[in-house]
């Protein structure tokens, strides 16, 4: 097990040199950043209002963002799998006694911990706007690291999710691609299909994690379409619902991408 | 002291989707050998050695790779064989140092011996001046170093060099023939595909040929050597119904070892024959037997010219295959 642990770790390794060198880690941080300036922007450029307040500007920084990250991170974690597919380096890989599983999970781990740190980035600086531009917080501490620990799970499954994609194809284009057209299924689907209406996209409009955030900063939409039943502060099973339930989605695409990459 | 069989391949197999790539292969190969594995492009070497080395999945067949079964072994045999295929791509953000550390540490080995063997290997693939530069920022002589030097980490037993030398130029080609000829010394087998045939008179001490996915021949390079020797070239009038009757009279008169194509007869002249009397023995056999021939000649034969008729049409005799 250690020994196991070791080559994921020394791949990881490898990916966070690869990230460095390339200059791929700041760029996807620094395009990361402008996406949540970009939604802040968006919000205070759209309806005209007298007063702005600070609950309102996350939570549209949280609709904004999180409606397009998926199409964002596709620029750059298409290119996790498919693009060691297309420059070969695969080939040297896989000749080499590692597994694709470890191989698979060291490229989750580093680009996942690029990203989230990203994001922990981006709510700081949308953090101070907002705080500049309202000067006031009516929001606690409290609930603004919980939005800040949901985001953090919805980019798990957007991550999980991407690097699948990436995973079954052989050219980073068509993985763009693929990236693309699933995320507009997945919307879809996500508003589409009974019983799981909500639950598929957690990033979109129409989730589980919108409505439990709408809830938690007491703004927004008072009823939220499919969740127009759940009114009021969110308990405490709503929250952890909102954290586990992208968790095992992201699971469940790894699972998936270990099953049907090929060597 | 007779060489134990490293490797053994058993009626292999191999489609990509309907197309056949491997048809039913057997060949061995002995420890210590440097085994030339040659073909046309596409006949099916580079398919052998990613079945060979787990690239691939096999579908078909049974083979061991020193004593280990590629279909159960899998992950065994990758720790303790050494592989250079002509798809594989080294990651250029690394450098040459870092990247042969890299590949030591994948085999477990721990920081101090990484950096000691990484340090060997740079040594033995004479790179010490190249160490801290960047793989994409090396030349291609040089990156087929790094790439071989990265087969060496293990201490593998077996090399398996898929058409090393392939887009080089002379010298660097040269200088990689060196180093590779320098490896085989230290008594490590080499499975070497190429269709280059000089390479093979320089390095084999046994070979196969492929095409289109059959085995043609298989033997050890000595035996083979006399085929290079005087050949006596028989050209028949009529062709086919006469070939047969030609094989069939000569087999009669005691001379064995014959190829033959579509149109034209190569009798090996044994070692303790004068080439000028088996020529004028063999026409007066033909002559005795009123068969008719536009062409009798004493021919030395290359391998490039054995290559082509094994490669054409018609193949080979049958006792060129082991």
């Amino acid at each position: 097990m250690k020994h196991w642990l070791n080559k994921v770790w020394l791949l990881s390794k490898y990916e966070k040199l690869l990230m460095i060198r390339t200059r791929k880690g700041i760029l996807l941080i620094l395009m990361m950043i402008g996406l949540g300036i970009l939604s802040i922007i968006l919000e205070l450029t759209g309806a005209p209002k007298d007063i702005y307040k600070f609950n309102d500007i996350l939570f549209t920084a949280y609709n904004i963002y999180f409606q397009f990250l998926p199409i964002a991170l596709a620029v750059i974690l298409a290119d996790a799998i498919s693009g060691e597919k297309e420059r070969k380096t695969w080939n040297f890989f896989m000749s080499k006694p590692f597994t694709k599983m470890q191989f698979l999970l060291s490229k989750f781990l580093t680009d996942y911990i690029v990203v989230s740190l990203a994001i922990v980035l981006m709510w700081g600086i949308v953090f101070i706007i907002a705080k500049t531009i309202t000067s006031e917080m009516n929001c606690s501490w409290g609930q603004f690291l919980t939005l800040i620990v949901i985001s953090e799970a919805v980019v798990f499954a957007i991550v999980a999710f991407e690097i699948t994609i990436s995973a079954v194809s052989k050219r980073v284009s068509v993985a763009v691609l693929l990236i693309v057209i699933s995320w507009i299924l997945l919307m879809i689907f996500n508003m589409a299909i009974p019983l799981w209406r909500g639950f598929i996209a957690p990033w979109a409009v129409n989730s589980y994690q919108t409505s439990v955030i709408t809830r938690l900063l007491n703004t927004g939409p008072k009823k939220l379409f499919p969740f127009e039943y759940l009114i009021g502060y969110p308990s405490i099973n709503e929250i952890f619902a909102s954290i586990w339930i992208p968790l095992a989605e992201g699971i469940v695409f790894y699972i998936f991408a270990i099953l049907t990459i090929k060597r | 002291m007779k060489h134990r069989d490293i490797i053994k391949v058993d009626d292999l197999s191999y489609h990509y989707g309907r197309n056949l790539a491997l048809d039913y292969i057997s060949f061995t190969v002995r420890k210590g050998d440097f085994f030339c594995f040659l073909g046309p492009n596409g006949a099916g070497k580079s398919t052998t050695v990613k079945l060979l080395t787990g690239q691939l999945k096999l579908q078909s067949g049974e083979a061991t790779v020193d004593e280990r079964n590629i279909r159960t072994e899998n992950k065994e045999i990758i720790k303790n064989i050494g592989v250079l295929t002509d798809d594989m791509v080294l990651p250029k953000e690394l450098t040459v140092r870092e990247l042969l550390k890299f590949v030591s540490l994948s085999f477990t080995y721990s920081n101090s011996k990484a950096k000691d063997v990484s340090n060997q290997v740079i040594s033995k693939i004479g790179l010490r001046e190249y160490a801290n530069f960047k793989i994409a920022h090396l030349s291609s002589g040089l990156l087929r170093r790094v790439s071989i030097g990265q087969t060496l980490v293990n201490n593998s037993s077996i090399l398996f060099l898929d058409e090393p030398t392939i887009g080089l130029d002379p010298v660097s080609s040269r200088e990689i023939l060196g180093l590779i000829k320098k490896i085989h010394n230290e008594g490590i087998t080499i499975f070497y595909t190429t269709h280059l045939l000089k390479e093979v008179e320089q390095l084999c001490t046994s070979l196969a040929v492929i095409n289109r996915g059959k085995i043609k021949l298989c033997n050890n390079f000595l035996n083979l050597q006399k085929h290079f020797k005087k050949k006596i070239e028989i050209v028949i009038s009529n062709k086919l119904k006469s070939l047969v009757r030609v094989i069939k009279i000569l087999k009669k008169n005691g001379w064995k070892d014959i190829i033959t194509d579509r149109k034209k007869i190569l009798i090996s002249i044994p070692s303790n024959n004068v080439s000028e009397e088996a020529f004028n023995t063999i026409v007066s056999i033909l002559q005795k037997n009123k068969i008719a021939f536009s062409k009798a000649a004493i021919k030395q034969l290359s391998l490039e010219e054995l290559y082509h008729t094994i490669i054409s049409e018609g193949g080979i005799n049958e006792t060129l295959v082991k």
